[in-house]
């Protein structure tokens, strides 16, 4: 039985060491294969290419990706929950499909809540907070 | 799989969680999808639904038979009731509090239920898988909380100091909980204390674990040397969050190492009432002398919490009824005084939000009415008699005095309650023998006098008609040596 | 066959864990990280863990490695800034304390370590059978664990944008 149940990832196993192989010979036979140039400073520079740079390449960019990355992954996490649960709803019957339904309503509060802040409005800025008094 | 078993069990903590969901739904529908919706409405119903849980909680007796899914004895019920009156001071004092959080005010509350659910839960728990869930949802709700006001860089550090901390303690507790897991093929308290019964010599395997296990909760604890975190997390987080770390998540760790120590290593007691006594000299020491010369209430309020901590990882090291039933008085205690030091510190830090010491010199012409409370707690805390935190402390000591090998802590411990008296009466010095620093008007309202009173009032008569108390908390730790 | 293969992806764990936490660009850290995970993943694989082994690839190598990516862009070091592995001494004798109590544990072990794993124990269907009757509790928590971190989200990350 366990036998079996690795034979499954086999594939996997095999896809694994195809990819790397082909990665690995394809770098080594254009090492192997190749002309080499002594490396000269000047020919690596930009020659009449536009301006050097300014800066560096990486920017700080928006704190609403991180906000749709962390809700992604809250998400993710919930999906991976269903996942087992698929697997044996049958047999699980019932008393499972009510658990489920539970915890995704719950969820589905949250997702409520995060549409109706506007969390994921790209376009508009937040709108201004009403104050208490 | 009986549900009404369960509920039985975790009744109190699917209210909570119900009223959790309710919250969030009123604040959306108040806020009409607003970032900051008047929060006054659901401050109002959380209030409400944690009073009518209080009462509920009170009204609950101790389920007959133990299930495997959780025991809810007297031990559980009397934290439940603790963590719930908790979390309904933390929304109290949040009131004075909220005009200096600048946005989301509506999801403090939900957030605060959240953390006294996972509390609840950790109350009852008998095995450790839904002791880690149980544990995350109350750190990972304490982390939100004490980054809550994020526009202060102070809150974001304790926030992510929290966070860090918090992940190191987590990784230690889940991978002693893979060793126990590995070495008795048990998660469930019981089959552990079975395991642990059945051999003399235990698997080194399992001691690995289970020391892992206790590192985990004495972070939460903040017992030396896994206190670091304590002062500044203390210190930049909101008031009112503090306080209910101080108290409420402390007691968390409490009530988790109770039932470790108490029940699962209870056949194994012996060997780790040298580790615990260890942990406790060395809380107290670091706790007492870092106090002094402190200039922040918070971070003073944080190391005065470790040295408690000290003490009560004294009672722990004992292992007797009697060291047990004077924790759950000792952590009353400490709720009244906690709460109502916290309270001043915020009326008093005002709406710059500044808790330097200075702002309570000359408390006492201000305000005499903050200063007597103020006076109350540090003297409750530093265990002068006639206060709560005298009768406490003394019922810890004299159920550690029965072991004569935690003699030396004893003494330590006793020296240590010299030097906590001086930098308590330090305190009191400023409140009644300084000129006032700050000479602004201080906004005390009729909530914020009742929680006051409240508080002079229970560590007053805790600390004189003490009996009554005594023993509800006998009878709570009895159920764990049932 | 099973045994070699452990070797292999144990030892390729370690290695790339080794250069996460050695490399200087944190970028390169975070790529490493993803082998880290993968090679563990596969050692998932091989005790017969499957759904742990989804997970891991799934959860931890897809998003969870996109946020971390996407803080190191937040924090944009410069290039002085970057600085290799450091060590402390304190924290190499912390370190070699916790590996002498782990090998000692490790060593004493002894069957426990010898057996199989329970073949049932790792796949999702039987991760599924437990879940839903003997720990209902704890995976209705964790639905109220991802609750309150989605209020956290959104919440922490409102100010700072309005800052």
């Amino acid at each position: 039985m366990p036998e079996n149940a690795l034979n499954d990832y086999l594939p996997v196993l095999m896809l694994l060491l195809f990819c790397v192989s082909f990665a690995g010979i394809n770098l080594l036979a254009s090492w192997a294969l190749g002309k080499r140039a002594p490396t000269n400073p000047d020919k690596d520079s930009a020659f009449e290419c536009g301006m050097q740079p300014l800066d560096q390449g990486r920017q700080r960019f928006s704190v609403r990706f991180y906000v749709v990355a962390m809700l992604f992954i809250l998400f993710d996490v919930e999906v991976v929950f269903l996942y087992p649960w698929a697997i044996k709803y049958k047999a699980l019957g019932m008393f499972a499909l009510v658990e489920m339904l539970v915890f995704l309503g719950v969820l589905f509060i949250g997702w409520l809540y995060v549409v109706k802040k506007g969390a994921l409005d790209w376009n508009t800025q937040p709108k201004p907070g009403r104050l208490n008094k | 799989m009986d549900t009404s078993q369960i509920l039985n069990v975790f009744g109190i903590e699917m209210w909570l969680g119900v009223l959790a969901l309710v919250l969030i739904v009123a604040d959306l529908i108040t806020g009409r999808g607003r970032l900051t919706g008047p929060a006054d409405m659901v401050r109002l119903v959380a209030m409400g639904g944690l009073a009518v849980l209080l009462a509920y909680a009170f009204m609950l007796s101790p389920a007959e038979q133990a299930s495997s899914w959780g025991t809810l004895d007297t031990f559980a019920l009397f934290f439940k009731r603790f963590f719930i009156a908790t979390a309904l001071f933390t929304l109290l004092l949040s009131a004075p509090y909220e005009a200096r959080f600048t946005g989301g005010r509506g999801e403090f509350p939900a957030l605060v239920v959240f953390t006294t659910m996972g509390m609840c839960m950790l109350a009852s728990v008998s095995d450790f898988v839904t002791l880690f869930v149980a544990l995350e949802l109350v750190t990972v709700t304490l982390f939100l909380l004490a980054a809550y006001r994020s526009g202060l860089p102070r809150s974001i550090e304790a926030g992510i100091k929290f966070v860090i901390i918090g992940a190191v303690a987590a990784a230690f507790l889940v991978y002693g909980i893979a060793f126990v897991y590995g070495t008795t093929g048990s998660l469930d308290f019981e089959g552990v204390r079975a395991a642990l019964a059945a051999t003399d010599e235990v698997p080194k395997g399992l001691t690995f674990g289970l020391l892992l296990v206790v590192v985990g909760l004495a972070f939460k604890l903040g017992a030396v040397p896994f206190h670091i975190w304590v002062p500044d997390v203390y210190q930049g987080a909101p008031t009112p969050v503090t306080a209910f770390l101080s108290v409420g998540s402390k007691a968390a760790g409490v009530v988790l190492l109770m039932r470790l120590v108490f029940t699962v290593l209870g056949p194994v007691a012996g060997q780790w009432a040298t580790l615990l006594a260890g942990l406790a000299a060395l809380s107290l020491l670091m706790g007492n002398l870092g106090a002094i010369p402190q200039k922040d209430m918070k971070r003073f309020l944080g190391y005065s919490g470790i040295a408690h901590a000290g003490f009560l990882l004294i009672a722990m090291a004992v292992q007797s009824e009697a060291s047990a039933s004077a924790v759950l008085f000792y952590m009353v205690a400490y709720l009244f005084a906690n709460i109502a030091a916290f309270l001043v510190v915020i009326v008093v830090s005002r709406t710059p939000d500044n808790a330097h010491m200075d702002r309570i010199n000359g408390l006492a012409e201000r305000s005499p009415f903050l200063a007597l409370a103020l006076t109350v707690s540090m003297l409750s805390l530093a265990g002068v008699p006639p206060f709560a935190g005298f009768v406490g402390k003394f019922l810890i000591l004299r159920a550690a005095v029965a072991d004569p090998a935690l003699l030396p802590v004893v003494i330590l411990s006793l020296v240590m309650i010299v030097v906590s008296l001086y930098y308590y009466l330090c305190i009191l010095k400023r409140m009644y023998f300084r000129e006032p620093v700050d000479t602004g008007v201080l906004e005390i309202t009729g909530s914020t006098r009742l929680i006051l009173l409240v508080c002079v009032v229970a560590s007053v008569v805790l600390g004189i008609y003490f009996n009554p108390l005594v023993v509800a908390a006998e009878k709570g730790a009895a159920a764990l040596f049932g | 066959m099973e045994g070699l293969l452990f070797y292999v992806f144990g030892g390729l764990a370690i290695l790339t864990t080794l250069f996460t936490i050695s490399s200087k660009n944190p970028v390169y850290s975070a790529l490493w990280m993803i082998g880290s995970f993968a090679a563990t993943a596969a050692v998932f694989v091989l005790l017969e863990a499957f759904l742990i082994a989804t997970v891991e690839v799934l959860v931890y190598a897809g998003a969870i490695m996109v946020l971390f990516l996407f803080v190191i862009m937040m924090i944009n070091f410069k290039a002085e800034e970057q600085k290799g592995l450091r060590l402390s001494p304190l924290a190499v004798l912390v370190a070699l304390t916790f590996l002498t109590l782990f090998g000692r544990a490790v060593g004493d072990l002894g069957s426990a370590s010898g057996s199989k794993p329970n073949e049932l124990v790792g796949t999702p269907g039987a991760i599924a059978e437990v879940m839903f009757t003997r720990y209902v509790v704890p995976f209705e928590a964790v639905s109220m664990l991802l609750l309150a971190a989605i209020l956290g989200t959104v919440v922490l990350s409102r100010r700072n944008s309005q800052a």
